[in-house]
């Protein structure tokens, strides 16, 4: 069986650098370690709080959160954290993930700790998509503190060639062994978009519907003629290291957005490597918009905390930016950076 | 540090590795080095936010941490001897008023979260009332590191699937939580406020 190790397997690496043959167990441990990169669940959901917190009143019936993403094929069910408090005690909310899943009963528990909501998926995919909660304060105010979300680990995988287990048992020793025992870990291993993504470098989200209709009550207003960032202050950002002399990665962004009127221009803009390509929207009514991708720092191991050493050691800080283009209002509820 | 041979991603022809093709030994150290790359690489992103006022809970004095907020749990990477991954932090904050301020994260795990003067902390200090990332009081690096006591303090045995609408099965997480606390210094009106945070596995920094 594919199995997943709770902790990080190790590897002697001399026993590969003498041109003998490679022992069966040295090839399990390899194995090994594929596995627990693939099955030990990634954070699709950063945690995240908003303002003062989102208060979300028992008047407006549902409110919809929108996060996106492109997760981990290997994933069969998310863990969710919502940290939700009472605006006025006592008060519960009905919380669906995702949204139309049937509701469950929080509490605005008022002791500031994350309440948990298993999802279990339908099916596995590591296509980009749509991750909602819906939220439905009952008696009292809701005030929605945190949320966040991760791929619950797996405890074995399988050889399918998506979910990428290999069976480590043909690698034992006087085991015959041929090319199918061999394919899954020697194709996962070449192909990084299949293997160690981080899966959300952040996401943050308001309702922009509520009640079933559009609300501007959340959404950040954007009115701006020149670019102008959407949150108070940029967030650090680093993506994983590919190149052996890499110094940046790749971050791909997606807004839910709409304008009132004309254009918007959507842009990254990165503290170290300056701004990326605009993507331009008119949508009237909410919707995702298209890509948009900016290079930003990635790790570097050589130094203590894994910021880029070159110069003095800094954050590279990451705003998304908006300019707006021919009056009206450019609205953004929900913002999503991942690694592709 | 790396512990992969050659401290990146190296890619091969997948379709050398067909039925009945000789497997070239010069391809083990690439696959040991790409599993070893990755594994380096799996740091994930577990909180991470601005454009945030979060206040300290009050009232309060000056001598009393006292808690601005909770996120998680997640599931923490335990490196191969158990210990968690030491994690980079970053502390966006503020004062309510222009007095100074400190603001204490810790990680630990969810049944020892309730207390702010444990190990495992990273401390900012302002007496702005400007929101800003701020620079750690113990230097530039912003790491928290763990021992195997974290670990075992904050494993827990969780059900899952084996598969979609499968069988139940059991697994081992760590299951980790940052707090974040504040603590006014000279003026008790000037309320602690948390404006932002980044907190994210740095697995090349453990043990391999």
């Amino acid at each position: 069986m594919p199995s997943v190790s709770t902790r990080r397997t190790g590897m002697n690496v001399a026993d590969i650098l003498t041109a003998l043959p490679v022992r069966g167990l040295t090839q399990v441990d390899l194995v090994h370690l594929a596995h627990w990169v693939l099955g030990r669940g990634a954070q699709v959901v950063p945690s995240y709080s908003y303002s003062t917190g989102i208060t979300l009143t028992t008047g407006g019936g549902t409110h919809l959160f929108r996060f996106r993403t492109r997760p981990r094929y290997q994933a069969l069910e998310r863990l969710w954290f919502l940290d939700l408090a009472a605006a006025t005690n006592p008060a519960t909310a009905l919380v669906e993930i995702p949204s139309g899943a049937t509701a469950v009963t929080l509490a605005g528990a008022g002791a500031r700790r994350g309440q948990m909501i298993l999802e279990s998926l339908g099916s596995q995919s590591d296509a980009e998509g749509e991750l909602t909660v819906e939220i439905t304060p009952q008696t009292n105010s809701i005030i929605v503190r945190a949320i966040s979300a991760w791929e619950v680990p797996r405890a074995a995988l399988t050889t399918s060639t998506d979910d990428d287990g290999t069976e480590e048992t043909r690698f034992n020793a006087s085991q015959a062994m041929d090319e199918t025992d061999f394919t899954n870990v020697a194709d996962v291993l070449a192909d990084p978009t299949k293997i160690g993504r981080r899966v959300s470098l952040f996401q943050w989200a308001v309702p922009a519907t509520v009640g079933g209709s559009t609300s501007t009550a959340f959404a950040l207003p954007m009115t701006n003629a020149s670019y102008t960032p959407i949150w108070e202050l940029p967030l650090p950002v680093l993506t994983r290291k590919l190149g052996r002399t890499a110094v940046t990665g790749t971050i791909t962004g997606k807004l839910y957005a709409w304008v009132t009127a004309g254009t918007a221009d959507i842009r990254f803009n990165s503290s170290v490597n300056g701004a990326g390509g605009a993507i331009t929207i008119n949508n009237g009514t909410p919707a995702w918009t298209a890509a948009f991708t900016h290079t930003v720092d990635c790790d570097d191991f050589a130094s203590a905390d894994g910021r880029q050493t070159s110069g003095a050691p800094a954050w590279d800080d990451l705003d998304i930016e908006v300019r707006k283009n021919g009056g009206g209002t450019c609205y953004v509820a929900s913002a999503s950076g991942w690694e592709t | 540090m790396s512990n992969s041979l050659y401290g990146g991603f190296v890619d091969y022809n997948t379709s050398l590795l067909g039925a009945n093709q000789p497997v070239d030994s010069m391809l083990w150290p690439v696959l040991f080095n790409n599993a070893l790359h990755f594994a380096d690489s799996e740091a994930h992103v577990r909180v991470a936010f601005s454009h945030a006022t979060i206040n300290a809970r009050t009232p309060f004095d000056t001598t009393s941490w006292l808690l601005v907020e909770t996120y998680g749990p997640w599931a923490h990477r335990l490196d191969a001897q158990g210990v968690p991954y030491p994690m980079r932090f970053r502390i966006a904050g503020s004062a309510s008023q222009a007095a100074a301020i400190h603001l204490k994260l810790r990680v630990s795990s969810a049944s020892s979260a309730d207390r702010a003067t444990a190990s495992n902390t990273g401390l900012v200090s302002t007496s702005s009332t400007s929101a800003a990332w701020l620079t750690p009081s113990s230097g530039p690096e912003s790491l928290l590191t763990f021992t195997s006591a974290d670990a075992a303090d904050a494993l827990t045995n969780i059900d899952t699937v084996d598969g979609v609408g499968g069988d139940p099965v059991g697994i081992e997480t760590c299951q980790m939580v940052a707090t974040v606390w504040g603590r006014a210094t000279g003026s008790v009106s000037a309320v602690p406020q948390l404006r932002g945070l980044y907190l994210a596995e740095f697995i090349a920094s453990g043990v391999g």
